[in-house]
């Protein structure tokens, strides 16, 4: 004997309810748009104001860190040649380092990136970038 | 003959000896050859062989300092203690899949063994597609990521070695990707049994009884691999939390979701004989989910704190492996749909086959959620690049109100890139779909054990749950009125809706699981007289996997009860002068002063805070930076915490200023958070215990 139609309709609905609620539910929190520095400054006018991920690679002595003071880092992203110059207020992840890439949630604020959410790129070393670097500097070399 | 060309031989032998090993296989099963189908079993053997000397040429060359290989000199430094240089073999790509292809030989060869004569008919298919697998692994050993691999000119070899990153040696690191490794690995065995009883049509339950075990040892690696991966990153990344729902951890947890609605789902094809095509599903998508995880991390196509570089050819084969898998997979299933009927039908909701289905559905449905979210940015990036190259497809996007065409026309009047707006989730997404489907799945932990197989009747139904339910209540109102767990500054904190219900849900599972624990000493006491502790252990003894996976039951309540704890976290990020004092829930926290010291390795700054409750001494904390003088430029950050059943109070520092003291300090109070780690342990042993179990008892248990 297999369910009764009626029941299997109830479950069917049942289910479907529940993820309905959910998705309606779904405030959009933890969505954000993600770009490179180089999308962001081509359109500061429409990204200003809005929390969002941006990309890029931390430019070579760029980083200020003011201790005693404030204790925030000052320091500029590039990529594609645009740079953003970026306000910090938190732990920097550990790796967090000149040249290093990172990508950074927050806002736009008078041209300076307010962020306080950093990721930085992992030391799990499955690097390509060195080995990249090597080969090409090879062919220069032959 | 040097390391790295005996090593390069070793590679291509272990891909040629992988296909003819294939070769053999299918040709034996086809002509029903003996000792051709012989020769596939010793193939095996053999490529475990070469795969064992392959690994142990890497290690040699990494003891020896053999720098003259890149892949050494990438990951190796002099200096490094001798335990980081043997993991260092699979601490990167090249590295980490030689150590996948030594763990996967490993244990083809020893399922093919345990089941050499037991299973004889489905043999030489199951080592027809271990081989095929191997033989892939090999290829990519061969053609694209040769671990032993010289620099091509001899003096090219920088002088310096790089070495490990610090924030890497560390013991959990040594033995997280292992773990990981060991349960993603030995998913090929339930597969390649699965896939040889579909090709052989010998679908009944002889090829579940020879994978039952190694889905066990799967899950509870993964689970281990997991849950290391959390500790490491509560313990050294000084964020507060140990778990973001990166797609590396994702990779991770997928399969363990998939295994374990299979552990529950082949017990309801051992009982009553239905779920034979959603456990091979189940088999199918896990083993999938181990390449797609292997795929997700190693080949860039997402974005990921876990820098592993983009490598679009690494992409596309893997991309293609998993075509094949899937479409290969599913076609055989479709072929032998009729082999698979069911022996019964569903005949009531209130009974244990329609939990466990209902359990399946869950797992799989949050399997989908974390893999669709994980990889939705990646599919926006495509869809992006699509449009960017395709008329057709841009023209269709706009028509459907995806993307905005005047937008892209301004971009690309103004040289910008097109806003194909690519996105990324962040954990508040996973949370919100997650904690729900969490929560039920609790739920069903509780009521699944206590439904009888085909149907429940009322009475007993009553006479189950009366206490269970008792105690969630209990336990609601024990967490919402009696021990406020947090006492914030204003009063009392909000209490979370979902932390309640989590709560309340624990209490009803843990009653659940005394009541069935206290109902088996009562009757084993009641036929021999007996003290508790020998009618318990005679109790779990006599049905291992039945007990085994209630202790597994008690364990993910204990999670849970850590998980709910988190709902009511605190979180203070502040700079403080010496001598300031700062509130965190019932804590005080007073900033004694900093101090620099150094040793051999490193400069440290540590500062020094002292905890009090109520008027006493908790105990202290010492939050540090150090800059190793490998890496100056990085210095790493040193959690502390002061660890309470409770909870822990967790501190870590970003600067600190040595003239004045100052410094900005990162406070956390985790409730409850301890309870993770100690009822994982719990899960683990109930892991043991059913992992032990012999195969005749499946009748008499669950």
């Amino acid at each position: 004997m297999a369910l009764p139609v009626g029941t299997k309709i109830g479950i069917g609905v049942v289910l479907a309810a529940a993820l309905g609620y959910l998705v309606l539910s779904d405030t959009g929190e933890g969505v954000l748009e993600y770009m490179y520095v180089d999308q962001l400054m081509g359109d500061v006018q429409k990204y200003e104001h809005r929390t969002l991920k941006v990309h890029g690679l931390v430019v070579a002595k760029s980083i200020e860190r003011k201790k005693g003071t404030t204790g925030d880092l000052r320091f500029v992203v590039e990529y594609n040649g645009q740079r953003l110059p970026v306000h910090y207020t938190n732990i920097p992840p550990d790796t967090f380092q000149e040249e290093g890439e990172v990508v950074l949630t927050g806002k736009l604020v008078d041209g300076v990136f307010e962020s306080d959410e950093m990721s930085a790129k992992c030391p799990s070393k499955y690097e390509e970038e060195a080995g990249k670097a090597a080969m090409s500097e090879l062919g220069k070399g032959g | 003959m040097s390391i790295s060309t005996f090593g390069t031989v070793s590679m291509l032998v272990l891909f040629l000896l992988s296909v003819a090993t294939v070769a053999l296989a299918v040709v034996g099963a086809a002509r029903k050859s003996e000792r051709m189908i012989e020769g596939a079993v010793q193939g095996i053997h053999g490529i475990l062989g070469v795969a064992v000397l392959g690994s142990m040429l890497l290690e040699y060359a990494f003891l020896a300092g053999e720098t003259s290989i890149q892949y050494v000199h990438h990951n190796s430094h002099p200096a490094m203690p001798v335990l980081y240089k043997i993991t260092a073999f699979w601490g990167s790509l090249d590295g980490s899949l030689l150590f996948w292809v030594l763990l996967l030989s490993l244990f083809s060869s020893l399922a093919v063994r345990a089941n050499r004569t037991r299973h004889r008919v489905l043999i030489p298919h199951a080592v027809a597609i271990l081989a095929t697998i191997l033989a892939f692994f090999a290829a990519l050993l061969v053609f694209m990521k040769n671990p032993f691999e010289p620099w091509l000119l001899p003096d090219q070899a920088p002088v310096q070695p790089k070495g490990l990153n610090p924030l890497l040696q560390n013991p959990y690191m040594v033995c997280h990707p292992p773990s990981l490794y060991l349960g993603m690995v030995s998913l090929a065995v339930p597969y390649a049994f699965g896939m040889a009883a579909l090709i052989t049509g010998q679908v009944d339950e002889a090829w579940q009884r020879s994978v039952r075990r190694w889905t066990l040892f799967a899950w509870l690696f993964l689970g281990v691999g997991l849950v290391l991966g959390g500790l490491w990153a509560y313990e050294e990344l000084g964020w507060g939390g140990y778990w973001a729902w990166d797609p590396v951890e994702n990779a991770g947890l997928l399969p363990w979701l998939t295994c374990t609605a299979f552990l529950h789902s082949i017990m309801v094809q051992e009982r009553r004989g239905m779920l034979k095509v959603w456990n091979l599903v189940l088999v199918i998508i896990s083993f999938f989910l181990t390449i797609f995880g292997t795929f997700l991390t190693r080949s860039g196509v997402v974005q990921s704190v876990h820098a592993f570089g983009e490598d679009p050819a690494l992409a596309w084969t893997f991309g293609g492996f998993m075509v094949v898998i899937l479409v290969g997979s599913f076609g055989l299933l479709f072929w032998r749909r009729k082999l698979l009927r069911s022996r019964h039908e569903l005949e009531s909701v209130i009974s244990r086959e329609f939990a466990f289905l209902l359990n399946n559905w869950m797992f799989l449905i949050c399997a989908l959620f974390v893999a669709g979210a994980t990889m939705y940015p990646t599919f926006t990036q495509w869809s992006g690049y699509l449009a960017e190259n395709y008329e057709w497809y841009r023209e269709t996007m706009f028509s459907l109100g995806i993307y905005d065409e005047a937008a892209w026309l301004n971009a690309a009047l103004e040289g910008r890139p097109p806003p194909w707006g690519r996105v990324t989730i962040g954990p508040a997404f996973f949370n919100h779909y997650m904690t729900p489907l969490g929560v039920a799945l609790l739920f069903l932990t509780g009521v699944g054990p206590l439904v009888a197989w085909r149907k429940t009747s009322t009475e007993s139904l009553v006479d189950q749950f009366k206490f269970p339910l008792v105690a969630g209540v209990v336990a609601v109102l024990i967490a919402a009125f009696g021990i406020p767990l947090v006492r914030t500054e204003g009063g009392f904190e909000v209490l979370s809706g979902w932390g309640l219900t989590c709560f309340g849900l624990c209490g009803f599972v843990f009653w659940t699981i005394v009541q069935e624990f206290y109902r088996g000493v009562a009757v084993r006491r009641r036929n021999r007289p007996q003290s508790v502790v020998d009618a318990l252990i005679g109790l779990v003894v006599r049905a291992r996997r039945r007990y085994g996976g209630y202790i597994v039951h008690l364990g993910i309540v204990l999670m849970f009860f850590g998980w709910a704890g988190n709902s009511y976290k605190l979180e203070r990020k502040l700079g403080i002068y010496p001598g300031e004092v700062i509130t965190l829930g019932d804590y005080e926290i007073e900033y004694m002063g900093a101090a620099a010291t150094q040793d051999w390795q490193k400069d440290m700054i540590t500062v020094e805070l002292s905890v009090r409750r109520d008027g006493g001494h908790a105990g202290d904390l010492r939050p540090a930076k150090w800059w190793y003088y490998q890496l100056p430029d990085q210095p790493t950050t040193e959690v502390s915490r002061l660890m309470r059943p409770g909870g822990d109070v967790y501190a870590s520092i970003a600067d600190v200023d040595m003239t004045t003291g100052w410094t900005r300090l990162n406070l956390y109070y985790n409730p409850l958070v301890n309870w993770v780690w100690v009822g994982f342990a719990l899960l683990l042993g109930g892991g043991l215990v059913c992992i032990g179990a012999k195969r005749e008892e499946a009748e008499g248990g669950g």
